[in-house]
């Protein structure tokens, strides 16, 4: 009996146990197929949405990448088209023995030439072989146009200028032949861009333009992308050479009655005017200013002013801004100088002085200057252009009076001509007459005084952003 | 200025420089346009109207007249101003054509702008108003420190605040409305900046562009560093190597940081206009540098041969 109590009595709690881990055990079962299935519910919820969206990011990333194929292959194309007229073009006007052929084929080069280098400049930028590409058709589109100009006038080309036509046309063909290993590829069904897309190759393709041993026939002639414009050398600043420290008391003289301090020598400039530069306070403001290590001129100085609201408020921006240009100037040893421009923004006036020779405005020689408005303090002065271009020059004589240049103009002239010395196409200058005309609005036309020929015209467009100016 | 050689970041670089190239084309295409083309006409004698009575002052402020400003150009006034234009190495002709104007200070244009010291015809901007125009002048206000926060083209009740407060610094009345002395004061113009104009743009447009380009690449950077940042972008225009355009100098595959990791898109400060300014009318510090790099962070072999011409601030140009 006992025996059974005991048993009966211990059996109670383990069948009370087994009922309670019974339940328990329902519990987590439940539990864990529960969180289970919440589990892969949000799963499958949350990789659908994730594939949704990954399918959506993929499918705007392909159309993006499609798109910019697009405008790729567009670029390469027509880069295609414009050197492919080249070569065939340059050969024609090599066997054209019509001046009037040849003007045509001239501009047929030029817009060829324009197409490629608008389209190659969609290209990366950062490779010798591509700058030297770019360089070559760029410099063919401007040696066109400028002999066509020329044929244009009654010169026809010389023999030796249709043998350098033939050999760039030889030149142009090394350009195909680039843009076609490109195509090569393209042929295999490649994408531009995209992982080993022709893009890749693209820069490759040129590489024969960058070698050393590669002969371009030297292109001097009369337009802004011609040889002859490179390497300029500052002739106007010349003398002895002086050191860094000199630099500073030449500093201290050009800025007499202003209050200069902490001046500094930060390092030389060795771009195309060898200069020692100095950083220094000017009036309590940061200023920075470049000295010609040869004979010691100030070739550039500049200040930031402070951005307060006083500028915002327009003082008299009047002749003593222009006076304090000058008087600036002449401390600086620029003599005979004539305030040609003036242009006014943001409560800073820029003013172009050039000088005069024998009453003759010499326009290529120009140096700009700063005036702040508020107090006409000179703020900056760059002599760049007067650096590289200002020397005695013979002038000629005029052959056109100013009478007879005015009977030229369609437009009623406010002023008398004035004789000006202006720079046209690169390095040529032209002694012109310079009329102030009002139509529409300003414009200043120039006729040679040689020829009598008009050969500029310049529009005076007043925009708030950059001030009055000239197009 | 630098190449990133890996090739997985190619296919993102083309679409981020194209996502920017579409954004700033939008920007540039819906920016609104300042040009007003000066309807000038030269004054005589026998001219007659506002500005002459605006010149009249200023020769008698300045001694070459005498009398009162009566708004006629008589024989007296050309006397004056021919002997203003031999003070001034000006052509002695009587006629006050724009040289003239320019040295007077006096805008021949007809129409306003804020050097010419007529009166606006654009409408005044008040609380309520909104668009580029409020846009532009809260830039300017945030700049010079009377607004905080972000330019959102909404004239509220914190920008009427800052306007108060402009006007009241500048000795103007403090209305809180922007009328044409308020705008003339900060260089916004009322009626050019609602219209969009199709032609001649360019230049405004240009030195936007040119902006974003120093404030993206070379904000932190000395001023002098900054122009010659801009400088840089236009001697590449210039030179025979690059595209004709300052948009295509820019935009050029890889040519500019700023326009893969998008931070030309930044709105620009006064500085960076100033510095734009600067090379847009001759300054460059570099005297014809085609590139530059931060020698600390270039990476670029190819970059990193060039022979280096000048450093300014972080940058070497070359």
């Amino acid at each position: 009996m006992s025996t059974k109590q005991v048993r009966v009595f211990c059996e109670e709690p383990q069948d009370n146990k087994k009922n309670k881990k019974g339940k328990n055990g329902k519990v987590v079962k439940t539990a864990v197929l529960g969180t289970a299935f919440g589990l892969c519910a949000s799963a499958i919820v949350g990789l659908s949405v994730a594939l949704y969206f990954a399918d959506r990011t993929v499918q705007t990333h392909e159309t993006y990448q499609r798109q910019m194929d697009a405008v790729y292959s567009r670029a390469y194309y027509d880069l295609l088209d414009g050197a492919s007229g080249l070569g065939v073009t340059l050969r024609k006007i090599g066997v054209s023995n019509s001046p009037r052929m040849q003007q045509s084929l001239l501009y047929e080069v030029w817009a060829s030439a324009s197409l490629a280098e608008n389209s190659l400049a969609m290209f990366e930028s950062q490779d010798d072989g591509i700058l030297q590409a770019q360089k070559f058709v760029n410099q063919l589109g401007d040696y066109s146009q400028s002999l066509a100009r020329r044929v244009g006038n009654g010169t026809p080309l010389t023999a030796e200028e249709r043998e350098k036509l033939m050999k760039m046309g030889d030149m142009a063909d090394l350009y195909m032949n680039a843009l076609e290993q490109v195509q090569n590829s393209l042929g295999e069904g490649k994408m531009f861009v995209g992982d080993g897309g022709a893009l890749e190759g693209f820069t490759s393709a040129f590489s024969q333009f960058s070698d050393p041993s590669f002969e371009y026939p030297e292109m001097i002639y009369d337009g802004p992308f011609s040889d002859a414009l490179e390497n300029r050398e500052p002739i106007a600043f010349i003398g002895e050479e002086i050191t860094a420290k000199i630099g500073v008391d030449f500093i201290t003289d050009y800025f007499k009655g202003y209050d200069i301090s902490n001046v500094e020598y930060i390092g030389d400039g060795n771009g195309d005017i060898p200069t020692f530069n100095y950083s220094l306070l000017v009036d309590g403001a940061d200023a920075f200013v470049q000295i010609s290590r040869q004979g010691g001129k100030l070739v550039a100085f500049n200040m930031s002013t402070s951005s307060g609201a006083e500028q915002a408020v327009k003082q008299e921006a009047g002749p003593t801004c222009q006076q304090n240009a000058l008087a600036f100037a002449d401390r600086l040893g620029f003599k005979d100088m004539q305030v040609v421009w003036s242009s006014s923004m943001n409560g800073e006036c820029y003013i172009n002085l050039a000088p005069v020779q024998n009453g003759v405005i010499l326009y290529a020689d120009l140096v700009k200057v700063k005036v702040r408005e508020r107090d006409s303090r000179v703020i900056g002065l760059d002599a760049t252009h007067y650096a590289f271009n200002h020397r005695d020059r013979q002038l000629p004589t005029p052959v056109v009076t100013a009478a007879q240049a005015a009977e030229k103009l369609s437009l009623p002239c406010e002023s008398e001509g004035r004789l000006a010395l202006i720079p046209l196409h690169g390095k040529s200058e032209v002694l012109t007459y310079e009329f102030e005309c009002h139509s529409d609005g300003t414009y200043f036309i120039y006729i040679d005084a040689l020829s009598g020929d008009e050969v500029n015209i310049l529009y005076v467009i007043d925009d708030n952003g950059m001030g009055m100016r000239t197009m | 200025m630098q190449i990133r050689k890996s090739t997985i970041s190619v296919a993102s670089k083309c679409l981020l420089v194209f996502m920017a190239l579409m954004i700033v084309v939008g920007l540039l295409v819906f920016y609104p346009t300042d040009t007003e083309i000066a309807d000038a006409a030269a004054l005589k004698q026998g001219s007659s109207g506002s500005v002459v009575k605006t010149m009249q002052t200023k020769l008698i402020n300045w001694g070459y007249l005498s009398g009162k400003a009566d708004g006629v150009f008589g024989a007296k006034t050309k006397s004056a101003v021919i002997a203003f234009q031999r003070a001034n190495g000006l052509t002695a002709d009587g006629v006050v054509g724009i040289r003239t104007a320019q040295a007077m200070g006096i805008s021949l244009s007809t129409s306003s702008s804020p050097s010419s010291g007529g009166t606006s015809t654009g409408t005044a901007l008040k609380q309520g108003s909104s668009g580029t125009v409020v846009k532009t002048m809260q830039t300017k206000l945030i700049s010079w420190g009377y607004l905080s926060g972000k330019a959102d083209g909404v004239f509220g009740a914190k920008t009427k605040t800052a306007v108060i407060a402009f006007q009241r610094a500048n000795g103007l009345p403090a209305d809180g409305v922007v009328g044409s002395k308020t705008a003339q004061a900060m260089g916004i113009t009322l009626s050019g900046s609602q219209t969009t104009s199709g032609g001649g743009t360019t230049s405004s447009t240009d030195l936007n562009l040119l902006a974003r380009v120093v404030y993206g690449e070379a904000r932190g950077e000395p001023y002098t560093g900054q122009v010659a940042v801009a400088a840089v972008v236009l001697n590449r225009v210039r030179s025979s190597s690059f595209p004709n355009s300052i948009a295509g100098v820019v935009y050029q595959s890889g040519a500019f940081d700023c326009v893969a990791d998008g931070q030309i898109n930044m709105t620009p400060n006064d500085s960076a206009f100033k510095a734009a300014r600067d090379a847009l009318n001759g300054w460059d510090p570099s005297y014809g540098c085609l590139f530059y790099y931060n020698p600390r962070t270039a990476t670029s072999k190819w970059m990193l041969s060039r022979t280096i011409k000048l450093n300014i601030g972080n940058h070497a140009f070359c």
